[in-house]
Order: structure tokens, then sequence, then C-alpha cells
């Protein structure tokens, strides 16, 4: 339902999102939109292109499981996409701050020109912009390793022990197999499959940053949990995970589907594992997986409670009970203070992850909540859920600010465009627009502009039985105060709340669509049943001027706007 | 079956109220459209309390004669008056008396599950108005303010001669819907009220129930061949048409259009359309202040990839967990299997277990009944 993005922006960071005023796609009309109704006609083609105000994207890639694959050995899962970058092999030296920082940035202009190569020269300009301002000539290793890797036509007997598996990868589940496909390279084919003989892998999560080795996890649909080094993985022949980590073996610890995973930000191996029974549990890698713990039985299943192991030692080392029915998805947010949370029950719950307490949440308009997301400046989240809505949460008012009406179906994917800048800057910090994609079970991707400026708030109707005008000008009482804190708002009123309609609606596939991310150059959309698909950005002078500052200093998942916070 | 049913008791363990009871129904060849609705109502619970409300007080005045309300009422409280919790009852009166009111479903052929319900209600409130003009008749200095029917003894007809009676029928299922048209060139608006005790929507592929819901609100504009006829300008003009929800009903009945007439086939087709339907569902497009909330507690299952053979089966809610019943089957499931009867995302595939009948039970402040 969703997609980790954490290993992608890390080395692909921008300091620039948005800071730009634009034309602005925000209304406060409640009507539908019309360029999304008529989508759905299974005959009609699928569009290898769509155009947006700042240019055209255009289909790229595709990626998907290897022709008559049959995924439903242990039943129906919905796919995940993951972006992982590999670097260098880490330097013997331990990795201090400093140079890790300045590693993911070369590594990123090598990736990047590696591409434009790769390509075949399509995109001039931009790799002409890119070899200057590397000026290592290691590209050329990249774009070596990914033509060989393509040469060998995915077959996994021939991949060389030898072989350092830097590049960038897409790891997508696809009923009881992980497949790893390289994002750069034409072939359709995944480069690597591991296969699951137990049970589904449902979940995954890349940490760029991981210390040592263990940087994938895999949580799957029995409860169990691996992690493992994605390098490892590439380099052995076999389609059997290779040193993994085993957590939660056969369930012992918890036996409900994982539903979603993350790496904490900052945290030096910790993470948590989201279940499909309203927990949530802390894992740190470096601790002994085969202590299990037991946790105290749960007093009232309705309250969030936090239990804590009883041996240092053991791991998991916390549980977190947040709510009744499952958690369908989690986020923290980029600088690792926040987590989010949404689920069955329909609220966004947002967590001082440090501290173990409830800041904010709310109620979507009805059903469950399917996927969230931060915003790289931590100032807002978007959620997606079952009431067809994308909605914006604000964290400074700790309620929803804004719905986004266009998808026909549920929204099952949300991400931040951080990579993109207005195409009309005035680069006033007071007028931030924030460009967002989403994706739905209507086979949809839609971008959004959101310009909190631009967000026309709706004036409180009239009292029953008072005058029929609108005069009064005063807002509606959603808009009067700032929630509380540690409270759940309850679900707005529809007339409450400003709508925003889509800059864009495309159909990109003909399944329901299961999750999108945004990459330097490209948008990535899945859908459930295993395809990926990438589209290429338009070529616009705005954002080849634009790229050089983008490979600079590191942060984890996303991007700051404004002043950078690295620690 | 014995193997079943105890196997059910034990899933259901004491996580049930002591008064509920799991029965599935006999099928009497092709019977499974009417066991599957039947289901449906009988976990519909104020409906099942009012019926069984509505026969208790009724029974004393004298045995009235056999219709299909007193069929179905005999047969809830067949199946709440059982010693056990779960095993398998034969509907065999009321399906007899089904088959004798109406000759469409006297046949052994398949029959539709929705045309079955639509029967089944209108029939019901037939008898009631019946009843109710009988008492009416006899009695004539009742309270006009009360305007439930509950049978003769409690509830009485409206005092108003032309309003058409509020049966209990109709106090759970029905709804009033809004046509409102706007003459495009003297702009006046001509809306026209209805009431309905379902809505039946047209289906696109991958969409979900809210979004149905908002194409069967959507303003339509009559033109060409189609002009509306306005009152003030006295002539055929292009205006915009729209249907609100003026009352949104207690129990929201969703019928999802999946038999559809081809023409190039001369036939119906089914689709097999993927439509996702939440667990919570508010009506935004009501004309009421707040948004009702309504809660699924029913889905009536049409198996099958084709219109005119197949299976009926349902999903039920009953005290926070999910049953499913296939005829004299009756199974615990979870909640995330009500998922797999979204349909199918492709033209052809092997999944042919569709959602067909939606119950929503309003659960929202909104609602005032």
């Amino acid at each position: 339902m969703k997609m980790m993005n954490n290993g992608y922006n890390s080395s692909f960071n921008s300091n620039s999102v948005g800071l730009m005023s634009n034309t602005g796609a925000t209304t406060a009309s409640s009507s539908s939109s019309t360029s999304t109704t008529n989508a759905n006609s299974q005959s009609q083609g699928l569009k290898t292109y769509f155009k947006t105000p700042e240019g055209r994207y255009k289909l790229h890639y595709e990626k998907t499981h290897p022709p008559g694959f049959l995924p439903f050995s242990h039943g129906k899962s919905v796919s995940q996409v993951t972006l992982a970058q590999l670097k260098d092999k880490p330097a013997q030296a331990g990795p201090t701050p400093s140079s890790s920082s300045s590693t993911s940035a070369s590594s990123g202009v090598r990736f990047a020109a590696a591409k434009f190569l790769g390509v075949g020269g399509g995109n001039g300009v931009r790799a002409i912009g890119f070899a200057g301002g590397n000026g290592t000539g290691k590209a050329v290793n990249g774009t070596s390793r990914s033509g060989s890797l393509a040469g060998s036509n995915g077959s996994h007997s021939i991949l060389n022990p030898n072989y350092d598996g830097k590049g960038t990868y897409l790891i997508f589940n696809v009923g009881d197999t992980i497949f790893i496909g390289d994002l750069n390279s034409p072939d359709k084919d995944p480069i690597k499959s591991l296969h699951f003989s137990n049970s589904n892998p449902v979940c995954h999560a890349f940490d760029p940053e991981a210390k040592d080795g263990h940087d994938l996890l895999i949580g799957l649909n029995s409860g169990d949990v691996y992690s493992v080094s994605l390098r490892q993985q590439l380099q052995d022949v076999g389609k059997k995970l290779v040193g993994a980590q085993h957590y939660n073996k056969e369930g012992s610890v918890n036996n409900s589907r994982c539903t979603s995973i993350a790496w904490i930000p900052k945290s030096e191996g910790a993470f948590v594992v989201a279940h499909a029974d309203g927990n949530l549990y802390v894992y740190e890698k470096s601790k002994d997986a085969s202590v299990d713990t037991s946790f105290p039985v749960i007093k009232d299943q309705t309250q969030f409670s936090v239990a804590h192991a009883r041996s240092s030692k053991s791991n998991p080392i916390a549980r977190w009970h947040i709510c009744q029915g499952s958690i369908n998805n989690v986020a923290f947010s980029t600088d690792g203070v926040y987590l989010a949370t949404v689920g069955r029950d329909g609220y966004l719950r947002v967590f001082d992850y440090l501290k173990e307490q409830l800041i904010c949440g709310g109620k979507s308009y009805y059903g469950a909540l399917l996927c969230c997301t931060w915003s790289g400046d931590g100032k807002y989240i978007l959620t997606g859920g079952e009431d067809d809505l994308v909605t914006v949460w604000s964290m400074e008012d700790r309620k929803v600010v804004a719905w986004g009406e266009g998808h026909n179906s549920w929204v099952s994917g949300v991400a931040f465009d951080s990579y993109w800048s207005s195409p009309t800057s005035d680069d006033t910090e007071e007028n931030v627009v924030y460009r967002f994609g989403s994706v739905g079970q209507d086979t949809q991707l839609l971008l959004w502009d959101l310009s909190m400026d631009e967000i026309v708030v709706p004036l409180r109707r009239c009292p029953p039985g008072g005058s029929p005008t609108f005069s009064t000008g005063s807002q509606s009482a959603h808009w009067d105060s700032v929630a509380p804190l540690g409270t759940l708002q309850p679900a707005p009123c529809i007339r409450d709340v400003p709508k925003l309609s889509p800059v864009v609606a495309h159909r990109v596939h003909t399944e329901p669509l299961s999750g999108l991310l945004f990459t330097q150059e490209s948008i990535l959309t899945a859908c459930r049943e295993g395809h990926v698909k990438i589209w290429m950005r338009p070529s616009s002078e705005t954002q080849s001027s634009n790229s050089e500052a983008l490979v600079g200093s590191s942060t984890l998942a996303g991007t700051r706007v404004g002043s950078s916070t690295l620690k | 079956m014995g193997a079943t049913g105890s196997k059910l008791e034990k899933a259901l363990g004491d996580q049930f109220p002591e008064g509920e009871r799991y029965f599935g129904l006999e099928n009497f060849g092709n019977t499974c459209y009417c066991n599957s609705v039947l289901q449906a109502l009988y976990f519909c619970v104020p409906f099942r309390e009012q019926l069984l409300d509505y026969y208790s007080n009724n029974k004393s005045i004298g045995d009235a004669e056999e219709n299909l309300l007193t069929c179905l009422a005999d047969l809830f409280t067949q199946i709440s008056s059982q010693k056990k919790k779960t095993g398998v009852i034969a509907p065999k009166r009321f399906v007899q008396r089904l088959k004798k009111q109406n000759e469409i479903f006297r046949s052994y052929m398949h029959q539709d599950a929705h045309e079955f319900l639509n029967f089944l209600l209108n029939e019901l409130v037939d008898i009631l108005e019946k009843e109710a003009h009988a008492t009416k008749s006899d009695a004539e200095s009742s309270s006009p303010s009360e305007k439930i029917s509950n049978g003769p003894k409690t509830g009485q007809a409206n005092g108003a001669q032309k309003e058409p009676l509020v049966t209990w029928v109709h106090k759970n299922f029905q709804g009033l819907l809004t046509n409102e048209t706007r003459c495009l060139r003297c702009e006046t608006v001509t809306a026209r009220d209805e009431t309905f005790l379902d809505l039946s929507l047209d289906i696109e592929q991958n969409s979900s129930i809210t979004s149905c819901l908002k194409n069967f609100s959507s303003t339509e504009t009559l033109n060409a061949e189609d002009k509306f006829f306005c009152d003030k300008c006295c002539s055929l003009q292009e205006a915009q048409k729209r249907m609100k929800i003026k009352k949104p009903p207690h129990i929201l009945v969703i019928h999802l259009k999946r038999f559809k007439y081809i023409e190039q086939l001369g036939r119906n087709k089914k689709l097999l359309y993927r439509v996702v339907f939440p667990l919570e569902l508010k009506l935004s497009n009501t004309m009421e202040d707040a948004d009702s909330e309504y809660s699924l507690f029913a889905v009536v299952v049409h198996v099958g990839s084709g219109p005119n053979h197949g299976h009926y089966v349902s999903l039920v809610k009953s005290h926070n967990h999910w049953l499913f019943f296939d005829d004299e089957n009756v199974e615990m499931i979870d909640e995330s299997v009500v998922q797999t009867f979204f349909g199918s995302a492709q033209e052809y595939s092997s999944n042919t277990d569709h959602g067909y009948i939606l119950f929503y039970e309003s659960i929202g402040t909104g609602n005032k009944s």
C-alpha cells in the first residue's frame, strides 16, 4: 500500500522543495473534477505519457515479475515497492558523519551520470551537467556494471560473486517472492528473486545509512521479520535469504500479519514493525533476535499503551499497542522525532517517538486509512484511504487543512515530490508550494499542488433559522482553534474542509495501484499485481539548473524546506 | 452438518451474546437468492426486532390468514427461539408462500436476489397498509400524531388522509430522493420528491461505492431528444437534472447494477468489475446538515460469471464479527475476507464472487429517526 523512499532520497537530497509560488490549483469547489471521471474504461488504451504544467512525463521503463511466475502459492498479497541505493563497499575506516555525507553525495552523482549514459544520450544537457559536476570518472564503472547485468539477462547463476552491487535497485514483493530489479536497466525482468517457503513477504524497507551491512528489512504475512544485507543477497546465486537475522520467529511474539515496516531515522539500526492486530514492535538489530520477549497482556484494547521488554538483551525491545484493528501504514518524520500511523479505525495518530506520547491525530472522513507520508519539512502529513480522499494534515494546526478530491476509488499511496520546484518561482519562503502525488485503486496517478496561501477556507454556514446569507464572513468552527495537544479529532464535516483538485490525473496501469514514489529523475508507480512503471520527468531548464544544488548534504527520507537541520 | 455446527459453535465461543442464533437455511432447489437475502434481513437487527414485535403483538388478534409477513415472522421466530446456537432450518413455509404469491419465483430457475428483496419489502408494506386501513375503519378516533403503524395494537394510521402511511418497514428502509430540474432558459428549479427502499447504482470498473454514489447524484444535462417540459416557459427546454438524497434512510440498501443488458449480445451480461465498498460510509450528497454515517452489516454476494446461473451467499456482521452464510453452511470469517468480494480488475477472472447488494445501517449523528 505504500512505498518507502528513504533509500533513494538520502543520496539525492534536495533543498529546493517549492520555495516558490505557483499559479495554484487549489479551489474550494466541491464539484467533482471533470478531468478524472472518464478514465476507467477498460478497453481504453493506456497512454505512455502524461502532460503537466511543467511538461510531459514519459513512460521510461517497466519492471515486473518474470513471465510465467505463479504468484499465489500462499494466497494473494499486495505488491509494494522499495527503492534501495547501494553505494561503494563501506570504507575500512569507520564512517564518520562527514565522510558518510560526502560518500552519499558523490555516489548520487555517479548514479545519475550512469543513468543518463545508459539511456543513450537522450538527456544530453543534463548528462553534461552531471559530468562536469562529478569529475571522478567513476561513472564509467557504474555504467559498465549495469550493462553487464543487463547482458546477463536476469539469470542468477552467472552473477559475479565479487560483484559489488552498487547502484539503485527496485525491491518488490509478488506472492511468495521478493524481486529485485535494477532501476537503471531497461530490462523488464528482475535480476534477483528471493523465495519464501512458509509465508508471503508483504512489506520491506531499506536503510542506506545502515552501519553493519544489514540494510534491508522484510516483514511477512506470518508476522516473521528478517533483516539482511541487500548487497549480500545480490552477490549470492541462490533463491534463499543469506545471512539473515530472523525476528519474531514463527510469530512467537506476534503472529498477526506484518503491515508496515520502517527504519527509525538516526537511530543506529532500530526499526519498527506494525501488525494487523494494532500492535507495533520496536527492534534493535544489534540485539540477539533469538531471545524472545513476552509482553504483558493488553488491559484495554481501546487505549494506547507502551510496554518495554523486561530484559535488556531481548528483541523486540518494546511493544506499542496503538489501536483496535489493523495498523495499515507507518511513517517517520525525516528527523525521526515523530511517528505517524494510520489504520483500520480510520485514525491518523502522530506520536513523539522518543517520549512515547500521542501528539495529535484525527479521523478520516469515513472508513479505514491506508497510507501516510510526511512532507520533507515535517509540517504536513498526507493520508489516503477508503473515503477516496487525499487528506492534508497540518502539524502546526494539528488538524485537517485540505481534502483532495479526484480519485474514483480508495487512495492507496501518497508521497510528496521533494524534487519538484514550481515553474513560476519567486523564492519567497512565505508562499511555499508543495507538489505531491497520490495513487488509487481507480488505477490513476494524481498530482497535486498545495499552496497554503491559496486555500480557500469555507465560510461558516448560517445557523438553522438564521438569514440565508454568507455575509457574516466568519470561518467555520473547524477553523476556529488549534486542536489541543494529545487529542484525536473527530471527522470534520464535508463542508468545513477546503477542497483541492488535482493538477493532473492519469490512468497509469490496468490494475489497482498500490504505491508511488518520487526520484530525482522520475515518478514510480506500482500496481497490486507487481508491475512497476517508471515515468521520466520532463527535461526542462528549471530542473537542470537546480540539479547541481541538489547534490549536497544528505538527510534521510526527504528534505527540509529552508534551513537544513543536519546533525 | 453436525461437525460444521460444532466447529462454528467453538469458533463463536463466548464472544457472542446468549440470545443470538446463527442458523443456515436449507436450499429447496435454487432458493439461494432467497436464503441470502433472508440472512441479511435477519441480521438487520432493527428490522428483525420490529418484525418480531409486530408479530407478537398481532398473534392475539385471532388467527389472521397466512401471508408473507406472517411466514417471515414465523421463520425469524423459529430461528431466534432455537435452543441451540447453531444449526440448520428449512424455510419451507416461507418459500411455499413466496411461490404461491408470485409466479416469477415459482419456477426452479435462478432468480435475482435484488428482485426478491424488492418484492418482499413491497409485499410487507402492502400487507401492513391493508391491515392499517382495516383497523382505521374500525377505530377512527385514534391519535393523529402517531405515524408509525406497529400493528393494530400500538400504532395507528395518521390522521391526514392523503399522506401515505409510514409503516415500520418504511421507517427502516425508506429514504427520500429529490429530483431537481433546472430549466436553462428561465432558471426555474422544479423539484420532485420520490421515496426509495434501495438505491440501484450504475457501476464502473475499478471504482468505489463512494464514486458510484457521486455519479448517481451528478448533474445530467437534458437536451436534444431528451428535453424537459418547463411549466414556466410552457415549452420543451434544455435543462439540468440531478438527484439528491433529501432524507437518508436508516438502513441504506445499495444494489450494484452488475447485470447489464448488452444490446449487441441481445441479453444480460454480468459485469465482473471491481467495485470496492468501505465498511463505513457517509452520504455527503444529502440535503441534511450533518453527514450521516453508515456501517456495513450485510452483503449479498452473487457467485458466478453469468447472469442466468450461479449462486448467492451472504456475509453478515453480528456483534462485531463477520459470518459467511452459504445456504445451510455458516462460518466465521475475518473482516479482511470481505475484501475478496470486491470483484476483479480484469475482464476475465477466476474470481466470480461479487458483492451485489450492500446493507448499511445508520450510526451517524445526522440521522433523526
